[in-house]
């Protein structure tokens, strides 16, 4: 059913935006926009004329700055956008948008060069800027994701009217002076998750009626063929575990290898874990994998569906990763029914995990060890947990519902 | 740490000799027992080299110059007048390439006792093999916790079972994991630079940086050979380390397959 919202214009501001644009939080600011306009929420996005972060910037520019869309307005399922210019900070740092307006600064002496470094070293424009400006009385802006110059300049800028939607995890950038300071000014913050709430809140001291658990959608649609799976691949016979997402250092997979590896030597179960992502297995990850080519079987970038396929056909799916903000594989496994382990150490889906019934958590080897023991001697368990983590995303990430949270909070 | 202080090789030798003693007493003052073992030959071959590693890893730009006679008193006066003019140039050289040793040697000694690691667990594995050619391994009881199969616990209860479980498992010793940030850490020093920015911020410093990277400009005769051989050098150790890494994850994978087919 669609609400009356008010007149202002919820505006994404992100660095890159598009059809073509990779990242997560490129994927989540489509998803969001296309779901809000879909409630009848006024909704529009601002981005740069760049691609995305793969891709190179001009010389001596940001990452990528170089140009990919036409400036100007353009449109994308729907939604208009608005794609700016790139231009670079001043050797300072600090945008020249600001050098006519100081008044708009915050207190630089609080932040250390470096901080300020980084922020001139990614990608801003000052016509942007501009737009924030002059649009500040007539739109209520969302910024994504939180260490870019587009978040952290335009929150200085209309502080009144901004929310910053981080994609926050525990990581050494989150304890910035300079973003420290970016979550105090802002008006409120959209979570993913219920532990990137708390987190942000431990951490920035902000009060609980700032932030919103908005949440993420995911594509419920899909319905994936477990046996279609092993049939393709010859694993009819074995325990399969799952893992999807970049296979390299950040996302902890050395990590899962070498439990693998040892609990194959002392169970000597027969078993693979399947592997896939986008990208080259990292070279750190591979000097695990050679020789383990018995047990690990890495299929790289996959069509969708087999994904989800890969997905439906899982004893167990596991997540190893300490950083992320909400994990979108963990949810598309749970919408096929597979039962979960996932890292202790990751506030996010542990949080996940024990909310949902799901999945179990591991800390060390031992528990990893333990877990997989009883969900692969034990399927009817896996099963349940399985259907427990289903009903979790059902409830929990459907688009409209994230689009609505979002915009009574935004447009309250 | 003791410098060289002579170019004599059979001071040299003189010297070495003396730091393996020191290395072989510290090691017996700390109770290594494994002193009294017989070792194989390999294990032999790695310690010597665990030593040799310590022994040549610090590089100095500043040993004593000796001089014997009036003539080498004042060639080394000059000399030294010389070496300290060009600490600016010649010190961040060698800090860069005693930072780059310090990471390799520590990355070394790592792989060394990983590979001591599996030794172990390869001799281990062998024994059973040899004494109990069919019996299972003894790693945990590997058999999850008994419940009534019809009702299936909380999600909460279950993980209470699986934490229980996991402390009659034997610990994991995976030093591999260890070495997971070795190759990175290996790659963003193993390039020494002799052009690092010479700047300032007042006049005066401003023209010393200038006078220096004229006299840097002029010395890249001698200095700029000297660095790109030690480059060559440490792309060489960087590349056998990750080949050495690479060996070592196969040689686990082996070991692994072992223990599963005995299991």
């Amino acid at each position: 059913m669609l609400r009356p919202y008010s007149i202002h214009m919820i505006t994404l501001v992100l660095p890159w935006f598009g059809p073509d644009s990779a990242g997560g939080a490129e994927a989540q600011a489509r998803s969001l926009a296309r779901a809000l306009h879909a409630i009848g929420a006024p909704v529009r996005v601002w981005a740069s004329t760049g691609r995305d972060s793969f891709h190179a910037g001009a010389a001596g520019r940001p990452m990528g700055s170089l140009p990919y869309y036409p400036s100007g307005h353009g449109e994308v399922d729907g939604v208009p956008v608005w794609r700016f210019n790139p231009t670079p900070a001043g050797d300072d740092g600090v945008p020249r948008f600001f050098s006519g307006r100081p008044e708009l600064l915050p207190p630089l002496d609080h932040f250390t060069p470096h901080e300020l470094r980084l922020l001139g070293s990614l990608l801003g424009s000052d016509e942007l800027y501009e737009a924030i400006l002059a649009e500040r009385d007539r739109a209520r802006f969302v910024f994504l994701p939180y260490p870019f110059p587009t978040s952290f300049w335009g929150v200085q800028i209309a502080p009144e009217v901004s929310y910053l939607l981080p994609c926050l995890h525990d990581e050494p950038y989150a304890r910035y002076a300079t973003y420290r300071h970016m979550f105090g000014r802002a008006r409120g913050m959209l979570a993913n998750s219920h532990a990137e709430a708390e987190f942000a809140g431990r951490l920035y001291g902000l009060a609980n009626e700032r932030i919103c658990v908005a949440g993420e959608g995911i594509d419920l649609t899909p319905r994936g063929d477990g046996a279609s799976f092993r049939g393709r691949y010859g694993l009819e016979h074995v325990d399969l575990l799952v893992y999807a997402g970049r296979r390299d250092e950040s996302k902890n997979i050395p990590l899962l290898l070498a439990y693998t590896r040892e609990y194959w030597a002392r169970r000597g179960r027969p078993l693979r874990l399947v592997l896939m992502g986008q990208g080259a297995l990292d070279f750190r990850a591979a000097m695990h994998v050679s020789g383990l080519s018995e047990i690990v079987l890495d299929l790289g970038f996959v069509d969708p569906q087999i994904k989800h396929d890969a997905y439906a056909a899982a004893d167990v799916f596991i997540q190893p990763s300490v950083y992320e903000s909400f994990s979108i594989v963990l949810m598309e496994a749970w919408l096929q029914g597979a039962p979960a382990l996932v890292n202790a150490d990751c506030a996010v889906t542990a949080d996940h995990a024990r909310r949902s019934g799901g999945g179990l958590i591991f800390d060390g080897f031992s528990t990893f060890a333990a877990a997989l023991d009883l969900l692969l001697s034990r399927p009817g368990v896996g099963r349940v947990l399985g259907e427990r983590g289903r009903a979790y995303v059902l409830e929990t990430c459907r688009w409209d519902e994230v689009a609505r949270r979002t915009a009574d909070f935004v447009l309250k | 740490m003791t410098h060289m202080t002579t170019n004599d090789p059979n001071d040299v030798a003189a010297i070495l000799e003396m730091l393996r003693a020191e290395v072989h007493a510290r090691r017996v003052a700390q109770g290594d027992s494994s002193q009294d073992t017989a070792l194989s030959a390999v294990e032999r071959e790695l310690r010597h080299c665990a030593e040799q590693l310590e022994i040549t890893r610090v590089v100095s730009a500043h040993w004593p110059l000796e001089s014997r006679s009036f003539y080498e008193r004042a060639v080394n006066l000059v000399n030294k007048v010389v070496r300290r003019g060009l600490r600016w140039y010649i010190n961040p050289i060698v800090e860069q390439q005693n930072g780059f040793n310090e990471t390799v040697t520590r990355v070394l000694h790592l792989m060394i006792e990983a590979h001591a690691e599996l030794r172990d667990q390869y001799a281990e594995l062998r024994r059973k093999v040899d004494l109990y050619p069919a019996s299972p391994e003894d790693a945990g009881s590997g058999t999850p916790p008994a419940f009534e199969e019809s009702t299936v616990p909380s999600t909460a209860e279950l993980q209470q079972l699986v934490e229980r479980a996991g402390r009659g498992e034997p610990p994991a010793v995976l030093s591999d994991l260890g070495l997971r940030p070795v190759s990175s850490l290996i790659a963003q020093r193993q390039e020494v630079s002799a052009h690092l920015p010479l700047t300032g911020n007042t006049p005066l410093t401003k023209a010393r940086a200038l006078a220096q990277r004229a006299i840097r400009q002029y010395l890249r005769w001698m200095i700029n050979p000297i660095v790109e051989q030690q480059n060559g050098y440490n792309a060489s150790l960087a590349g056998t380390v990750q080949q050495l890494l690479i060996a070592d994850g196969e040689l686990r994978a082996h070991i692994a397959a072992l223990r599963a087919r005995k299991a």
